[in-house]
């Protein structure tokens, strides 16, 4: 073969994906064109590089957490796409009744929940996770205050320089003890 | 085998020959095919052997775009996710790392999209001029004949990150694909949706345009 390559042919023999069939033809063209063999070193030298200095493949941050979090995300999913949806099985007198039933519960609701309405605190619904094996959270609403307190249990010493930032507070009144920690969030 | 012999042989097993053979020794590992099968059928510990098995080439396919971690943690967090609820409609006849990246891609995509509105100022690599680049010029960017030869890995590095920024994300992501991932052009045609042709052309001209940008580079050094 005396004549170039169409562009398709050469870009395959250059990224090295050239099958068999085609090779042999390729190489008598390539006697007469060597210059196209220092081409496809160059190609293969910044292949080289980029896969040097970008990896192929990196193990995600809290790999045991982004599992964790991803089974919780489709639980959820799951649970949601299979609660009951189906109004055709809704009997027709409840699809009145229902919305009236809702507004008296709300009036009623509003009227006794003025005086002794329970908020759930943002602290009842945490999930915790602690990446270091050992550690283990706990977390309480601190009363009077209403903060949220987190406590890590099995926590390394921390250090004398560390300062904490000025946006969190430290409980004067409990004394820091070596295998505990405390962080009171306002 | 008659059904009878099939539950005679499975019951004389014992009942853990039902269980699916995947999170063992390692031996027996099945490949994505029949793992796909059993999370098909809902089965979340076959899919997260999937997850396991591919999310580092994912995490980095996606940072290599993204160049954050953050991002990139949360946008495979998507993919996978994506994945799950689209698992009914993937066919055996592909491969699953191809079906797979391709959502990978179009999660990229959208989040590029997204983000387009704040990127104002960014170099358009449409509007760098064509005169700049020698269309004779073989598309292979230089970056060993630097006279820099010392020149670190993380500078080196980040001397490409700029340069591929300064392509566009079409010309980005298959750079990446073809030199830093290794897919074939059959696998980035299926993955981008594009023709082998198109892919070509694309790759030969973003190669093009980075050899443009490293050598102004280097020449400004």
């Amino acid at each position: 073969m005396n004549t170039k390559p169409d562009d398709q042919t050469l870009m395959l023999w250059m990224d090295d994906e050239l099958g068999a069939a085609d090779q042999a033809a390729m190489d008598s063209w390539l006697r007469e064109n060597p210059q196209w063999i220092e081409n496809r070193q160059s190609l293969r030298d910044w292949r080289s590089t980029m896969q040097s200095v970008f990896a192929a493949e990196v193990e995600p941050p809290y790999v045991d957490f982004f599992h964790a979090k991803l089974q919780r995300s489709l639980e959820q999913q799951s649970k949601e796409s299979t609660a009951p949806t189906n109004e055709a099985s809704v009997p027709f007198w409840r699809r009145f009744a229902m919305p009236l039933a809702a507004a008296a519960s709300i009036a009623i609701a509003f009227l006794a929940g003025r005086s002794m309405v329970h908020v759930p605190h943002p602290a009842e619904n945490i999930v915790t996770y602690t990446p270091e094996e050992g550690v283990n959270a706990e977390y309480f609403v601190a009363s009077p205050s209403e903060g949220t307190v987190i406590v890590l249990n099995g926590v390394a010493d921390i250090p004398d320089q560390f300062s904490i930032p000025d946006t969190a507070a430290i409980d004067q009144n409990r004394e820091p003890t070596k295998e505990s920690a405390s962080i009171i969030a306002p | 085998m008659n059904k009878f012999a099939w539950i005679s042989s499975h019951i004389a097993q014992g009942p853990q020959a039902f269980d699916p053979p995947y999170g063992g020794s390692g031996d027996e590992e099945l490949g994505d095919g029949p793992l796909v099968i059993y999370a098909q059928k809902g089965d979340m510990k076959a899919y997260d052997q999937l997850v396991m098995r591919h999310r580092n080439r994912v995490f980095a396919m996606i940072r290599n775009m993204t160049h954050n971690d953050a991002d990139a943690w949360d946008l495979s967090q998507d993919v996978f996710i994506k994945a799950w609820n689209a698992l009914g409609t993937f066919e055996a006849k592909a491969k699953f790392t191809t079906w797979l990246y391709r959502i990978a891609h179009n999660v990229v995509y959208d989040w590029n999209r997204r983000r387009k509105h704040s990127m104002a100022g960014e170099l358009n690599d449409e509007i760098l001029e064509n005169e700049r680049i020698d269309p004779s010029a073989i598309a292979i960017p230089h970056v060993h004949d630097s006279p820099d030869k010392q020149m670190s890995l993380t500078e080196l590095k980040q001397k490409i990150e700029l340069a591929l920024e300064k392509i566009s994300p079409e010309h980005r992501q298959i750079v990446i694909w073809k030199d830093v991932q290794g897919l074939s052009y059959k696998e980035i045609a299926d993955v981008s949706g594009c023709t082998i042709g198109t892919v070509m052309s694309r790759l030969f001209y973003a190669r093009q345009k980075l050899q443009t940008l490293l050598k102004d580079e280097y020449e400004a050094r």
